[in-house]
């Protein structure tokens, strides 16, 4: 510790600046501290100037005098564990939300004793067999997608990077819907006016079709990252031109497809949490949970892959490896969820920018911030699809797309670009 | 010691490095000099094991570099970049990367420890939870070398690490390349196009034209004749005061 730094005191009233402090500096919910401010502060720290800009100053204090203590760092990463906290604690939040909101008015108590056990057999129906697999599709779903996008954007170098940008969910989507018609793995179930939906009776069937077309995509996609080594931008044009090539296969299917099949694939691909059951919110849960487990084992590999590839091998970064088998582990993801829940766009984009706000590209944090807040997404955008026309149900997949959408140009007007 | 012998590389049916072999001690700093395309980068990224060369071998104090795992290699050799992508990443976390090969189970005392004392030494204490691209070109230099200190490697590799910067910066990078080179026992081996700023921080040259060694040893290697040989225009040697000044062209 150089002799010649000082700790500045905190302002007494500061806490959660002192918790966040980029994010909540005056008039700044989003952006960092500007650079230009910081350096102007920097500059001249003994001039004694204008009385205004040794308030412009103060008010925005240089993060390097301030925090350039020695346990600085670790009251950083403090900060860090916080704000995983505070995304699990929203999940929470968002879960007993969830459950307690539908269309049969059950108390809250009524819910916590189906839960518990005991309760009527109609309060434990509903919430095991109609929000519980909700409400855990979600958070799996959202997991998983949230997930997938982050390890993306750092292996492909490409922060546009994400399932459906790349067009891996459409591959997916294209495959999981060619298992449905062609290959008889979805019958169609309770077609009532209002509620439409696929069952599906041979799950692994569509799994390994949504997987195959997802990871064909994949394919591609690596190939052009490693091989031809095309711009990240020309990348998500390949993405664009391979989502119209699958969703124009999923079209040719349809067409051929009987009326009720094709009704089926199309109220298939809005995207429904309810559709899963236990056994197949089993499959993606576990799927989910190696990949993070897997992806959590590598945070330091995926760290240092922020440096670029050749670093990153300098540091004994098995790269290559790490690359496909990131790239298949997300395709498997991504794949699952579409398969049994329909096309959920945004969610891989949007989590892991959101975040990243808040613990930067650390992937120690960066993963399971993520993940919590794919999940926090998903489950939320899941109340308001049932709450926005109730009794009604909106398609969740829309549902997202209208809230990553404005998000995520939000996010690009305010920085420009992202990185 | 590390002993370079007979490297070849070639690019799809190119060659683009045609039998290097040279050696250097601890300690020392060894400037590669050449105009571009004579190899140099490609050498620097077969020795870090980035690149695999077709033939040759590097050891490291008699031990074959090829022959080690990936985490023992990068144990031994650390590789700065000429330019770095690093993003939302503060500085202290970037340095704390260049004890990923050390580590087994997470961090411990000692890698804190050591990151502090490198950030004290590289000057960059101060700016430690700064974000890398809010930094200078100059700044975000230092932190890649103290992230590559970190490592505490036998060897470091540097691809032209002050070609982006401004001439106090450059001096003030290759000084504490110089002293830390001297004080751990590290060798250096640097891609360099200043001639000056080699002259005056190398102690040993190797003189690189059309991937091969044209010459090898210390400052009485760099004279008007290999220089014009080496980079094809016309350059002058001067002494001021004791030190020996190139001006070419």
């Amino acid at each position: 510790m150089g002799a010649n730094v000082k700790c500045e005191k905190q302002p007494a009233a500061s806490w959660f600046r002192e918790l966040l402090p980029k994010y909540f500096c005056k008039g700044r919910l989003w952006g960092s501290g500007s650079p230009a401010r910081d350096r102007f502060c920097r500059k001249a720290p003994d001039r004694t100037g204008s009385p205004a800009r040794d308030r412009f100053c103060r008010k925005a204090p240089d993060r390097t005098g301030t925090l350039a203590c020695q346990d600085t760092y670790r009251r950083f990463v403090a900060r860090k564990w916080l704000v995983l906290l505070g995304l699990a604690v929203l999940l929470s939040v968002s879960v007993v939300l969830s459950i307690s909101v539908g269309s049969s008015g059950l108390s809250l108590g009524e819910i916590l004793t189906a839960l518990a056990g005991p309760g009527t057999r109609q309060s434990h129906a509903i919430v095991w067999n109609i929000r519980m697999p909700r409400i855990v599709t979600g958070v799996v779903v959202g997991c998983g997608l949230a997930l997938a996008g982050c390890i993306m954007q750092n292996v492909l170098r490409n922060p546009l990077a994400s399932a459906s940008t790349l067009g891996v969910s459409q591959g997916a989507s294209f495959g999981a819907a060619f298992a449905i018609v062609c290959l008889d793995a979805g019958a169609q179930v309770n077609a009532g006016a209002s509620a439409a939906a696929v069952s599906i009776t041979n799950p692994y069937m569509v799994t390994l079709c949504a997987f195959v077309g997802g990871f064909l995509t994949t394919v591609i996609i690596l190939g052009l990252s490693r091989i031809a080594r095309v711009a990240p931008g020309t990348m998500i044009l390949a993405g664009v031109a391979l989502s119209s090539l699958f969703s124009g296969g999923t079209t040719l299917v349809q067409y051929f497809a009987d009326d009720v099949k094709v009704a089926s694939v199309v109220y298939w691909t809005f995207g429904d949490l309810g559709r899963a059951s236990w056994k197949e919110i089993g499959l993606m849960a576990w799927i989910t949970a190696g990949a993070l487990v897997y992806f959590l084992g590598n945070r330091w590999n995926f760290n240092a892959m922020e440096s670029g590839a050749d670093t990153a091998r300098s540091l004994g970064v098995p790269v290559d490896r790490l690359v496909v088998v990131s790239m298949t582990v997300c395709a498997l993801m991504a794949a699952v969820a579409t398969a049994f829940v329909g096309c959920i766009s945004f969610i891989g984009l949007v989590a892991p920018h959101m975040v990243r706000r808040f613990v930067g590209n650390d992937h120690r944090f960066l993963i399971p911030a993520s993940a919590l807040t794919g999940a926090v997404i998903l489950v939320l955008s899941e109340v308001a699809s049932r709450r926005i026309v109730a009794p009604g149900i909106l398609p969740i997949g829309a549902l997202t797309s209208f809230l990553g959408a404005p998000l995520f140009l939000y996010m690009i007007f305010k920085r420009g670009n992202l990185r | 010691m590390i002993q370079v012998e007979h490297i070849s590389y070639f690019y799809g049916n190119r060659q683009v490095l045609r039998d290097i072999s040279f050696s250097a001690g601890p300690g020392d700093c060894v400037g590669i000099l050449g105009n571009n395309g004579a190899g140099k980068s490609t050498l620097i990224t077969c020795l870090a094991r980035i690149r695999a060369p077709r033939s040759g071998l590097v050891r490291i104090d008699g031990r074959n570099v090829y022959a080690m795992g990936r985490l023992e290699a990068a144990r031994t050799i650390a590789y700065v970049a000429q330019h770095n992508e690093m993003s939302q990443t503060t500085v202290y976390d970037a340095v704390l990367l260049g004890r990923k090969p050390h580590m087994k189970w997470g961090l411990t005392r000692e890698d804190y420890a050591l990151c502090d004392r490198m950030l004290e030494q590289t000057g960059m204490d101060k700016f430690r939870l700064r974000y890398i691209h809010e930094l200078s070109g100059g700044e975000a230099q230092k932190v890649m070398l103290a992230r590559a200190f970190v490592q505490e490697p036998r060897l470091l590799l540097l691809d032209e690490p002050t070609s982006s910067l401004d001439p106090r910066n450059q001096y003030e990078m290759m000084g504490l390349v110089r002293r830390m080179a001297r004080e751990q026992g590290i060798t250096v081996l640097v891609v360099i196009h200043d001639l000056n700023l080699a002259l005056r921080c190398c102690n040993r040259f190797l003189l690189m034209q059309d991937g091969l060694v044209y010459r090898y040893g210390d400052e009485n290697v760099i004279t008007e004749e290999s220089l014009e040989t080496v980079y094809g225009i016309p350059a002058a040697l001067v002494t001021l005061g004791d030190r020996k000044v190139a001006v070419v062209g």
